[in-house]
């Protein structure tokens, strides 16, 4: 080490002591738990630890690719993703272009900031309030549509039939506003003069949209796309989690709510890790081949 | 542009007409829950409230503010969304500023160090078993300890300190300032719009956080007020009026409760919500961007 370095090092000693928490934190629960990744190749016991419990090989992966429940939350899992991609995704982009149409700024600020609301709060809140709204006894929605259409009774919550649809709803509801928010930025950051060079060459309201709008828009819809396929094995555990009953475990039981269920519940610990880690390396493949796709077709990629 | 067409009129009109539908479709349920907080436990029991409450009464919230249970969950909250949004804001700025000095050695390993995480991590089965093995299992270090750092918080902290310009740390290094100063003296006073963003989602984080909650503890005196919630609004009817213990069954429906409860924890988000509104769109649009 030469003269320079050392002096180098001595300035910098600050520096890594306020890196050090961090650090330390990061190895602590991130590093480690990758490494207990292992665990999914071996037999793990409690009393034994990571390193004492016998390898097992394949085992636990071999175990649950023959589960009929395992392909079962597999499906439910792939079946929600499919609706809230093609439901769920599209809405914040819907959504935006039809709250830049408004041209009462009042009208306009008060509608953004209504439908931001949601996003902050938890999905405990978001799920007591659709089983009170949506109750067959005295939920406003059933009421409704008694008195109005005289339908009897519904029981949303634990209709098979519906129930996805609920947690494709119930997120659209709580994210819908937020998501836009990137899109409103985007769109106000298109240049004004080719509405108007648009307008004088006579180009309708509609074509407007089509060859100035959402081509625009584009780089970001990929962008979220890509991100959002990424996650196509994962869902988030807390919406379904809370929203969910013993009624509709059939089709709502996803990867996540079966890992905590006989995870940490059951304490089969090294089945749910192997599923977690197929899981994470299936999500990994998806952005992988998504990106290269992406990046072929309309030459944008995450990286 | 001031000519609309006719067609214009029409889609404008029903532009607007849908989405006041969409703000009712949002607003109407929480004031069908308040109101049902407010109402008499009759008329909450028999579902007879609509949008105001029928039978004026404040009961539930009075039974809510003189419970153990509640009280000390809320308390919890209170405590963690401190203590955790003060860790990830001082840990995150750290960190970004020690990353952005060039002078620091190994700083490119030391990022791949901190960016992987974003990307691999073991999964909640092998990150519970390293709670419990550290022994911190049922206890408050398990709801604090392993979400102290966001690596996208440092990563935006960093890219906003690599903007800064750079006379002003070198001037206030001439003068004499540690790095300790010039992080609190400089640096934070001119990341602080990003800071109050970053503070404001942090607090609303850990404000909703009933996760950890039910993956690291069993002891009921570790609840937060969401998991408080969420257990109140699981129970039937009747184990309600026990966990919670009734001694006034007239006057308070357990369905007064459930809703009280609820309106309780969003309250305080929605009171706050209009004045922070900036900070939180500023933090998504900066993130999207950078991240």
């Amino acid at each position: 080490m030469n003269a320079r370095t050392r002096i180098k090092l001595r300035k910098t000693l600050p520096l890594y002591l306020l890196l050090s928490p961090a650090v330390i934190s990061l190895f602590l629960f991130n590093y480690i738990p990758m490494y207990g990744i292992i665990i999914s190749f071996k037999d793990y016991s409690i009393y034994k630890g990571v390193l004492g419990s016998p390898w097992v090989g394949w085992k636990y992966f071999d175990y649950f690719l023959h589960d009929p429940t395992f392909w079962a939350v597999m499906r439910n899992t792939l079946i929600i993703n499919f609706y809230d991609l093609v439901f769920g995704f599209t809405a914040p982009v819907i959504f935006a272009l039809l709250v830049v149409e408004i041209y009462q700024m009042r009208f306009k600020k008060a509608i953004q900031t209504i439908s931001y609301l949601p996003h902050f709060l938890s999905w405990v809140v978001v799920s007591g309030i659709a089983y009170q709204i949506l109750s067959p006894t005295d939920g406003l929605v059933n009421l409704f549509l008694q008195d109005v259409f005289g339908i009897e009774p519904i029981h949303f919550m634990m209709k098979e039939s519906i129930f996805r649809g609920i947690l494709v709803a119930a997120d659209i509801w709580k994210s819908v506003g937020w998501s836009a928010i990137l899109y409103f930025a985007v769109i106000v950051g298109i240049d004004k003069t080719l509405y108007e060079a648009a307008w004088i060459d006579g180009a309708s309201r509609v074509r407007q949209l089509i060859h100035i709008t959402l081509p625009h828009m584009v780089p970001m819809i990929v962008l979220l796309l890509l991100l959002r396929l990424a996650s196509m094995f994962g869902i988030g555990f807390e919406r379904v989690f809370l929203l969910q009953n013993a009624m509709v475990y059939d089709v709502s039981d996803v990867i996540s709510t079966y890992i905590y269920r006989i995870g940490l519940v059951k304490a089969q610990y090294s089945l749910t890790t192997a599923i977690g880690l197929a899981q994470s390396v299936l999500g990994f493949i998806l952005l992988v081949l998504s990106n290269k796709i992406s990046k072929k077709s309309v030459g944008l990629g995450l990286y | 542009m001031n000519y609309r067409s006719p067609s214009r009129i029409v889609f404008e009109w029903i532009n607007g007409i849908f989405m006041v539908i969409f703000s009712a479709s949002i607003l109407i349920p929480f004031i069908n829950v308040l109101a049902i907080s407010l109402s008499d436990a009759q008329a909450a029991r028999r579902g007879l409230v609509g949008l105001w409450p029928v039978g004026w009464q404040f009961d539930a919230y009075v039974q809510l503010a003189g419970n153990y249970r509640f009280l000390h969950s809320f308390g919890n909250t209170i405590f963690l969304t401190i203590t955790n949004t003060t860790l990830v804001i001082l840990l995150s700025l750290a960190s970004a500023y020690a990353l952005s000095n060039k002078n620091l050695l190994g700083k490119t390993p030391i990022f791949y160090y901190f960016i992987i995480t974003m990307f691999f991590n073991g999964g909640l089965v092998p990150t519970y078993l390293l709670v419990t093995n550290l022994g911190l299992y049922n206890t408050y270090w398990a709801l604090i300890l392993p979400s102290v750092v966001s690596i996208f918080y440092i990563i935006i902290f960093k890219n906003v300190i690599d903007q800064l310009p750079k006379e002003l740390m070198e001037s206030a290094e001439i003068d004499g300032a540690g790095d300790f100063r010039l992080l609190f003296r400089i640096v934070l006073p001119l990341v602080l719009p990003m800071t109050m963003a970053f503070v404001i989602f942090s607090v609303v984080g850990y404000w909703n956080e009933w996760f950890s909650v039910l993956i690291y503890t069993r002891d009921q005196n570790l609840w937060t007020i969401q998991y408080q919630l969420r257990d109140l609004l699981a129970t039937s009817e009747l184990s309600a009026e026990k966990t919670l213990f009734l001694p006034d069954q007239v006057k308070v429906d357990p369905k007064n409760l459930k809703m009280a409860a609820l309106m309780t924890t969003v309250l305080p988000i929605v009171a706050v919500y209009p004045f922070v509104q900036k900070y939180f769109i500023h933090g998504q649009l900066v993130g999207a961007v950078k991240g």
